[in-house]
């Protein structure tokens, strides 16, 4: 005779006991799996994945007009310098030497000579220490962190390079040449201005410029020209056409040099 | 609906304009970046006649020891010029202005000569090379002994063009030397050639000054036993005492128009400021003060006289309003000053000052402000005076033991010896651009 099973509803999870023993050996792979993730990722800490920022070695102030320079530093930022501990102050009382053996079987007192020799030699070593402290110190804060961006200060873009009138700044400036003898008086190099009215096209072509205002002073008016003339075509094509911008020459960079050298 | 879809298509379009050019700025440029002007100096050339490398090498080295005193330029090395240094190129289209600008060039110097007997001719260019136009040019005729000063009238020529005013390079010096065994008044280029002797009064010649002219000279001399004022005619070489009152007759100087001396005599007892006419007639006394009054040195407009005192002790500078006769002391801040030096644009007074036993070279503003430090020995430097622009300054250094004469720059830098050797030189003058 056949026993005749009854029948169970075959859609419940806790019809087969075979099919409640996969799902809890699969629950237990997920959970498991679950963990590893969380250990790898360290978010089981609590703490968020941090997309790290490709560090920038170098870029090129000159040769690289972009549109939307990036953000850095005009100066690496130095990592914070513990303060280098000053020296030891040398004692006001002399440290006492040690009395040679037959001296002091002697009885006679040891010799003067012998006492400075050793206050010397001890002072010596504390000045060398001293040195020594400093030039780690100094190795210290010399060191440029390699990672450090480099950039413009006020760039917010994302590219390597320089702004477009940055690039055209610098490059017209190279080109000026003008020696402080020309204007002698130092007076009138404080007061001295030109405004010149200058459109570069995307090329790097100088297609205008005209003088807004003139400075009075003929050679230096002249000179400013050469400086342009000299920069009709920019080593670089730039990103965009410069249209109609104010370059304002004049001297101050020098009068503060000057105020300095007195 | 057609001009709605145009209006968007125009801003469609400005839009995208807008987005490839840059927004106007303002971009400062505060500071040149050269603070040199780059020159090409090229080798004279001959231009007819047979070749005369010396002369080409006397125009040569004038030329760029005027221009590097100047110190405007950066001298582009002429090893690095390429084939049109080798071409004459006196007109703007003869010269290959690319080869230049590829150097770097942004003035450039050409120049030919031509030797006829005795004869020399001098054709010298001054070149914009970024413009690729004339600046200036120039034929110069006389012999083949004026090659230098044919040279320092282009110097000046040059610095005219560049700055607005021409350089001091044609002029002369006048000194004490005792090159022929006594003090006496010499004469030379700006570069120390071409010395002549102008006095033979075989005892103690001092204190040179030129005319406004350049034509004249004032000196004291102790020929006839007393320290006596003389003038002289240098083109002539007429001569005459002019003032030899009893005592000292010294430090005479013309005013800036030439119609009075002011000079320091001792007639009264105390050595005083006094105004004298062109002849040595006395005109006015201008101090009366307890101490020595000496070294008088007019301002360019005449109106004041700067000038040393011991009044207050140790010699100082002071200033003497012709006017009214109002004095006030300039400088404050030394021991002892002396040999003031009022520069022909007025704005500063050149001095000597004494410290730690040594003399060196100062300068101040005649208001008594921003005094400096121009010169840092060796040696004792002292008898400051101005090239008639205010550039330069001329003195006598003892440096090495022996006096000799120096130029530098207005602001101390650029010094540099001037005489030639033998004797000792002092007491220098320099005469307005004949």
């Amino acid at each position: 005779m056949t026993a005749v099973r009854p029948l169970r509803p075959s859609s419940g999870l806790h019809a087969d006991p075979r099919a409640g023993r996969f799902l809890g050996a699969y629950l237990l792979s997920l959970l498991l799996h679950a963990l590893l993730l969380l250990a790898l990722t360290g978010a089981w800490r609590g703490t968020v994945p941090r997309e790290d920022k490709p560090p920038v070695y170098y870029i090129d102030l000159v040769h690289k007009p972009v549109l939307n320079p990036q953000a850095g530093r005009p100066e690496p930022r130095l990592p914070e310098q513990p303060v280098p501990t000053p020296p030891a102050p040398v004692a006001s009382v002399e440290p006492k030497a040690t009395i040679p053996a037959k001296l002091a079987t002697t009885g006679k007192p040891a010799s003067k000579t012998a006492d400075s020799h050793v206050s010397d030699a001890l002072r010596k070593l504390r000045d060398e220490q001293a040195l020594q402290q400093k030039f780690a110190a100094l190795r210290q804060a010399q060191t440029v962190p390699m990672d450090t961006p480099v950039g413009l200060p006020d760039a917010k873009g994302n590219e390597a390079g320089i702004s477009t009138n940055v690039y055209v700044q610098a490059t017209i400036q190279q080109n000026w040449a003008l020696s402080p003898y020309v204007l002698g008086d130092p007076a009138k190099m404080a007061r001295i201005e030109a405004w010149v009215r200058i459109t570069y096209g995307k090329s790097g072509r100088l297609e205008s410029f005209r003088f807004e205002k003139e400075s009075g002073d003929t050679q230096f008016d002249e000179s400013i020209k050469r400086a342009l003339v000299k920069s009709q075509q920019l080593p670089n094509p730039l990103p965009v056409r410069l249209e109609d911008v104010r370059l304002i020459f004049n001297l101050k960079q020098l009068n503060v040099l000057a105020e300095l050298r007195r | 609906m057609r001009i709605t879809r145009r209006l968007t298509a125009l801003l469609l379009l400005a839009g995208l304009c807008w987005s490839v050019t840059a927004t106007a700025a303002d971009l400062e440029i505060s500071a040149p970046g050269q603070q040199t002007i780059p020159l090409a100096l090229t080798r004279f050339l001959p231009q007819a006649g047979a070749p005369a490398p010396a002369v080409a090498e006397e125009l040569n080295a004038a030329l760029a020891a005027d221009l590097d005193l100047a110190g405007l330029f950066r001298f582009l090395d002429p090893q690095a010029f390429l084939g049109d240094a080798g071409r004459i190129g006196l007109f703007s289209t003869e010269v290959d202005f690319e080869q230049w600008r590829l150097l770097g060039a942004e003035v450039l110097i050409k120049g030919a000569y031509s030797v006829q007997g005795e004869q020399l001719t001098v054709e010298a260019r001054l070149f914009d090379v970024p413009n690729g136009r004339l600046l200036a040019g120039r034929r110069f005729v006389g012999r083949t002994l004026d090659a230098r000063r044919i040279a320092h009238a282009f110097a000046d020529l040059i610095l005219k063009e560049l700055t607005g005013e021409a350089g001091p390079f044609d002029a002369r010096l006048a000194f004490i030397s005792t090159r022929s065994g006594h003090k006496e008044l010499w004469l030379m280029d700006v570069d120390g050639n071409n010395p002549i002797r102008l006095t033979d009064h075989r005892s103690i010649v001092l204190n040179p000054d030129f005319s406004p002219t350049g034509k004249e000279l004032l000196f004291t001399s102790y020929r006839a036993g007393n320290p006596d004022l003389y003038r002289k005619e240098i083109f002539s070489g007429s001569e005459a005492r002019i003032a030899s009152y009893a005592g000292l007759n010294i430090a005479g100087r013309y005013s800036p128009d030439g119609s009075t001396v002011a000079a320091t005599l001792s007639r009264d007892g105390d050595p005083e400021l006094y105004l004298l006419a062109r002849d040595g007639a006395l005109r006015k006394r201008l101090t009366t003060s307890f101490g020595i009054d000496v070294d008088p040195n007019w301002s360019p407009d005449g109106r004041q006289l700067a000038f040393v005192s011991s009044r207050l002790g140790s010699p100082q500078i002071f200033i003497l309003t012709l006017a009214d006769g109002a004095t006030r002391r300039l400088t404050a801040n030394g021991k002892y000053d002396a040999t003031p030096a009022w520069s022909p644009k007025g704005d500063r007074i050149a001095f000597t000052r004494q410290e730690g036993g040594r003399f060196d070279i100062y300068s101040i503003r005649p208001d008594g402000t921003d005094e400096r430090r121009l010169t840092f020995g060796p040696g004792n430097l002292e008898h400051p005076r101005w090239s008639p622009d205010g550039r330069f300054l001329v003195y006598s250094s003892d440096a090495g033991g022996k006096k000799t004469l120096m130029v530098m720059r207005a602001d101390g830098t650029g010094a540099r010896k001037v005489t030639a050797a033998g004797g000792d030189a002092s007491h220098p003058a320099w005469s307005p651009v004949w």
